[in-house]
Parts: structure tokens; sequence; C-alpha cells
């Protein structure tokens, strides 16, 4: 069942999705790991109006998600290990499958803060918990489905 | 614990004690001192800066840059935005005409800050090559922020992971230029690869050798995007590269840090293991209550230092091991009444306003035989790099006189002889190289007001770090770099010996005015020590 992108329901959607995934402890990095996703709204998402950000925290655990929700602010500097960030209309894009996650990485338009070596250490890991978030969501865009038109 | 007054009333411990105050270990102290820590900075010579030295060498008035002259990272390294660098009374030039080749057919090849400029001049030689270069920069800025995060401001990654992820992430499929083989490629097969003129591959080539890449070293194509992607922001330093420094001062002194110069640490301190202060030359002795940071050698912080404590011994033991490079830079530095007037401004007027320029390396070729000549200690032909700072700096000369570098490499010594063999045969090879220079530019051949020639072992002697006239502090090849470097025991910023950390250029990356081995080094005793990361995610 889709639910509307960026809701509790969707968040829920993804993190059950993530622990679908039995093989996924055995192979990733003990201990905890939390990645920050920071969309600004930029006068072209329906979802994230402009000048807000929208904040959202991904929690692994043992290779389990204990906790994937969205925050009123930004998480201090000792309560984050990665940050994901960039207009809101580019994650919106790579949600509907518009735009490569790795293209959109390499090219800045999403910058990743973090430990670098971690991330390529664990490549095919990062590689399949993309792919789980680019392709087996269903979501539902109540105020327009990207690509949004001229505004983009 | 022996009290003592270094100064009076100066204090005898810290929490933080770095030894060298070159610009990773100001760095380093700058970031500490904001967390709060007391700070100690013990520098031997009379000047902090290690390399960011500036000095009148030839006549009053003429400030030469003796060691770094070429800031590519200003506005890029994470300590410009944390320690509001350009704020503390540091200004900077970015020439628009950034570099030039001039060729023995006297045409020449200019980049400029703007990148149709640049590929204007690349198409006079080779329409393609313009568009192979078009297509490489702007690829290559693309991702310029995430490989610097990834390749520099971190901790260092291992080749093998490196390729595996290239391969994972699919990179090979979007990209022209990335590819798992590149880990086995040399420069000079990159650009053969992808481009056709060897003029365009000269001066391409030629850019990397100034950032000390051995062109002809496997597996440093890895690298040359990354090259490409900073080619356009080299940048004058005003009033030379000391004032670096002395902004680092600045902001490290406002955050009650402290620099003691014509302080040379004999020994480190331990007990039990652990990195507890240091000992100076004159006997006095300096706490350190949390850690001790060393901005200088391996062999001389291991082998030196260190030279009875029994828990470096590892390191000694492996100190043999480290690498550097076979060949060095041998510097004429001049005081000029009128700035140089190339023959090939007829080709390219733009190259009387170029401030890198290259003054003979026409083909891979040329380059080639100079890396062959200086493996083998033979002292090539010249064919040096020259730059006039005061085209772009009105400060390092007296009013309408300019100061000149030149720069060749060579080998570390002459004929593979001892190290003091320069001191015979540089002069005359100062005069070659000057020839050189006033053979492209005939004018200068009366504009020689003075000069200073600083050899490989002149480098040595003043930065006594600098191991070998190794102005790198450690070989660029692949396999001394990343998470080899400078040897992998070393290469996580810390030491067998407890709360001892390594913090110089002989850490990953590399050399260069970069600010991140001092940088990386703040992460891993951040994590030790359980600072605030305050400046992880600003």
């Amino acid at each position: 069942m889709a639910h509307e992108v960026f809701s509790p329901e969707w968040l829920g959607q993804w993190a059950a999705l993530i622990n679908s995934d039995e093989s996924l402890p055995e192979r990733a990095p003990a201990g905890v790991w939390r990645i920050y996703v920071r969309a600004e709204g930029d006068g072209v998402s329906p979802y994230v109006p402009a000048g807000e950000t929208m904040h959202l925290i991904l929690q692994l655990e043992d290779g389990r998600c204990t906790r994937l929700e969205r925050t009123a602010a930004a998480p201090g500097p000792r309560e984050l290990d990665f940050r994901f960030s960039g207009p809101a209309r580019i994650f919106e894009e790579v949600t509907a499958g518009l735009r490569d996650p790795v293209d959109a990485g390499l090219t800045g338009e999403i910058k990743i803060a973090g430990d670098m070596a971690f991330l390529l250490r664990n490549a095919e890991l990062v590689k399949e918990i993309v792919d789980l978030y680019v392709g087996r969501l269903e979501t539902d865009w109540p105020r327009g489905r990207p690509p949004y038109g001229d505004g983009a | 614990m022996t009290e003592l007054a270094i100064e009076p009333s100066s204090p005898s411990s810290f929490d933080a004690v770095i030894i060298g105050a070159g610009h990773n270990g100001l760095t380093l102290a700058a970031y500490l001192a904001r967390s709060g820590l007391s700070v100690g900075v013990f520098e031997r010579r009379g000047e902090e800066g290690g390399g960011l030295c500036t000095e009148e060498l030839t006549l009053p008035g003429f400030l030469h840059n003796v060691h770094a002259n070429y800031h590519t990272f200003v506005g890029l390294a994470p300590a410009f935005r944390h320690l509001g660098i350009l704020e503390q009374g540091v200004e900077y030039a970015r020439p628009e005409v950034q570099m030039a080749s001039v060729f023995d057919d006297d045409r020449a090849l200019c980049v400029h800050t703007d990148i149709e400029r640049t590929c204007a001049s690349i198409a006079r030689f080779s329409e393609r090559d313009a568009e192979t270069f078009a297509r490489l920069k702007t690829e290559a800025r693309q991702y310029v922020d995430l490989m610097l995060e990834t390749f520099m401001y971190g901790p260092p990654v291992g080749i093998n992971d490196l390729t595996k992820a290239l391969v994972t992430f699919g990179l090979e499929g979007r990209s022209e230029f990335l590819e798992a083989k590149l880990r086995g490629s040399t420069i000079e097969q990159f650009l053969e690869r992808h481009f056709e003129s060897d003029q365009v591959k000269a001066h391409l080539a030629f850019h990397g050798a100034l950032c000390g890449y051995s062109t002809d070293q496997k597996g440093l194509a890895v690298g040359y995007p990354l090259l490409v992607g900073k080619i356009d922001n080299w940048q004058v330093c005003l009033g030379g590269s000391h004032r670096l420094a002395h902004a680092l001062w600045r902001d490290l002194v406002a955050h009650d840090g402290l620099v003691f110069v014509q302080s040379e640490v004999t020994r480190i301190l331990t007990d039990g293991g652990r990195a507890v202060g240091v000992e100076l030359r004159d006997g006095r002795t300096v706490e350190a209550h949390k850690l001790v940071a060393s901005n200088i050698d391996p062999e001389h912080t291991f082998g030196r230092l260190l030279a009875t404590e029994p828990a470096a011994e590892p390191i000694r033991a492996r100190l043999g091991e480290v690498r550097h490079p076979p060949w060095s830079l041998f510097s004429v530095h001049l005081a000029l009444g009128e700035a140089p007037r190339y023959e090939a401004a007829s080709f390219d007027p733009d190259v009387d306003r170029a401030w890198v320029m290259n003054l003979g390396y026409s083909s891979l070729g040329d380059l080639l035989s100079d890396w062959a000549a200086a493996r083998e200690g033979r002292l090539p032909d010249p064919r040096p790099n020259a730059a006039v700072n005061s085209l772009f700096d009105p400060f390092d000369a007296p009013p309408g006189c300019f100061t000149g570098l030149l720069r060749q490499i060579v080998p570390v010594a002459p004929g593979g002889g001892a190290a003091e063999s320069w001191d015979a045969a540089k002069e005359d090879y100062a005069r070659r190289c000057v020839e050189a220079w006033q053979a492209a530019a005939p004018n200068l051949g009366d504009a020689v007001l003075a000069s200073a020639v600083d050899t490989p072992t002149d480098i040595t002697r003043k930065l006594v770090n600098m191991v070998n006239g190794d102005w790198m502090m450690g070989e660029i090849t692949l396999d001394n770099l990343l998470d080899r470097r400078p040897l992998p025991e070393l290469s996580d910023y810390r030491t067998p010996v407890e709360r001892l950390y390594m913090c110089g250029s002989s850490q990953h990356p590399h050399g260069f005015i970069t600010f991140a081995p001092g940088y990386n080094a703040l992460q891993a005793i951040a994590a030790d020590i359980d600072l605030e990361p305050w400046w992880r995610w600003e």
C-alpha cells in the first residue's frame, strides 16, 4: 500500500523494508550508525515548504533499522555519523526513481558528509539500502509527483 | 615533572603539546584551542609556518617564498571556514591567467580561471582536446567536493576498498574519466588515452608535476581528475606565504594558544608507554596532560625524539621503509627590474599575464626524460617552471620591481653523490636555469638584479623534517599514499605510543598547503579524548 512521501507511515514502510532483509545484520558493521537527511525547501517541492527544512533520522543498529523518523530540529554534532543534504526536490526525484542517487551524490546535488572511508568500505551495504529506498518503496504523491516542471 | 618557565610567565604544562609550527601543526593547534584545550606549539626555527616561509633572500624589499608558493586549496580546505582564515588578515589573489606553457616553437597554451578561455587556448592545438578538457573539467568540478571529502579531509581509505566501491556504485558507467583501471595507470597513460596534442598533454602533465605527481608513476592516474578539478584554483598569498602562517598563529593566540619559536623539542617524554610531555633543547620540560602531536617526520619523531622508548620500537625498526622520492626541486629566487615579456606573446599575449609558467616541456617525452635523469642522479638540461608573484602581489617587491621564482626537477644529489655536492654545483646550474628563462623571455637578460639559490640540500638544512630534500614529505606513489602512508601502522594518525599523534605532511594525504593531515589528526584525537566535534557538520 502506498503512503504519502515523507509521512510517518511511509517512513515505517521503509524501515520495514530494511528489516525484511534478514541477511543485513550479518553483513552490516556492528554498532549504531545514525544517518541524518536534511532536505531544504527549495520553492519547488510541494512537501517541504520554501525556507523550511525537513530533518530525518535513520538509525541502524547492528544492521537493523531501530529508528526512522522526522525530527523538529537537526541533531547535535555527537548525534549523527553521516549527513545527506540537498534541495527537497532532489530527494523527491530520487524517491520517484527519476534521478539516480549515486549521480546525485557524485555531482554534489546531494552533499554527503561523514566518514567517507567507512561508506566506501561498506559500499555494497550502502548500495543495497539505497536500492531499497529507490526501487521498492510504494509512494503516494497527493500534492504532485516529480518532475515538477519549469520551476525545477 | 620539572617546573619551568619557557619565557617569563609562560606556562610549563598544556593539555596539548604540538611539535613543529608548520601549517598542519598550527591548524591542529587552532582547532584544539577553539575546543577549549590549552595548547602549546614548540618550533625549532625562529618563525612559525614551516614551509610557509617568506624571506628577503635577494635584496631588501623583495619577499621570496622559500618553499610553499602555490596555494591551491584556498576556500576548499575545511579550515578556511572553520577557522575563518580569510578574516585573520591573509589575502589571496587568483590570477585570471593561472598558468601557461611556452613551447619550443614559441606557441603557447594558457589555463584561465574562465574555462571557455582555457578551451579556446587548447583548441588552437586541438579542437578535440578542447572538447575533452571541457568534459573532464566539468565532470571533475561536479565531484571535486566529494573527492576532497573522500580522499583528503577524512581518514584514508584503502585502494582496494576504493576500487571496489567504484565498481559497486557503477561509477565506470557514469563517468568518462573515472575507472577502476586508473589504479594501474600513470598520468601519462591517462593523458595519452584521452588527449591527442603533444602540447596539450605536456601542459596537463606539467600541472601534475607541479602538484608533486611523477607523471610516469603507475597508479597516480587515480588522483588526476581531482587535480584537474582544482586546476584553476592556484592562488597567490599576498605579502608572501608566511602571511598564512601568521593568520593561523593569530587564530591560535586569539583562543589562548601559544607558539614558542627557537624552542626545539629534543625528546618526547613518556610514562608507561604514554606520551606525557616533551623536553626542549635547553633541558627544560613541558607537560602534556592530554596529548602530544608531532608535525615533523617519522624519522625524527621515532628515531630521535623517542630513541629509547620501548613502545616506539616497532616503528623505529621500520623507519628505513619510509619512502622519499629520488627527485626534488631546485629553486632560483630572483629580484627583477622588469617583468618577463615572452616571445610566445606574439602567439598568445596572455602568456605575459600568466602566473605559473612551463618553460620547456613540449611533449610528454620531455617530462619523462627529466624523471629519468632525476632517478639516475643526472642533472637535466634545465626546463624550469617560473612564477612572478609581483604581477599579482603589490606587497612582495619594491615599486616597479618584481620577484621571480624558477624551479626545476632535479635529483636529490647530482651525480648520485652526497647531498653536499649541490654546494659546488648550484651556481652553475642556477645560471643555466636563468638562461632557459631568458631564452623564452629575452628582456630578462638585463633584468636580473640579484639571485639566491635553494637546492634540495638547502631545503633539508632549513626544514629538517623534509628529509633528503623531500618537499612533499614522503614519496607520492600509490603504495605510499592513503592507508599506506607513511607506514600502515601510522596511517590513522595514531602511534604505538599512547596519546602521541602524527599530524604532519608525512601523513595522508601528502605535502602541499592542504591543512589535511592536521585536520585528519584532529578527528582521531577528538574520538580518543572525547572532544565535541563542533567543526564536523559546519
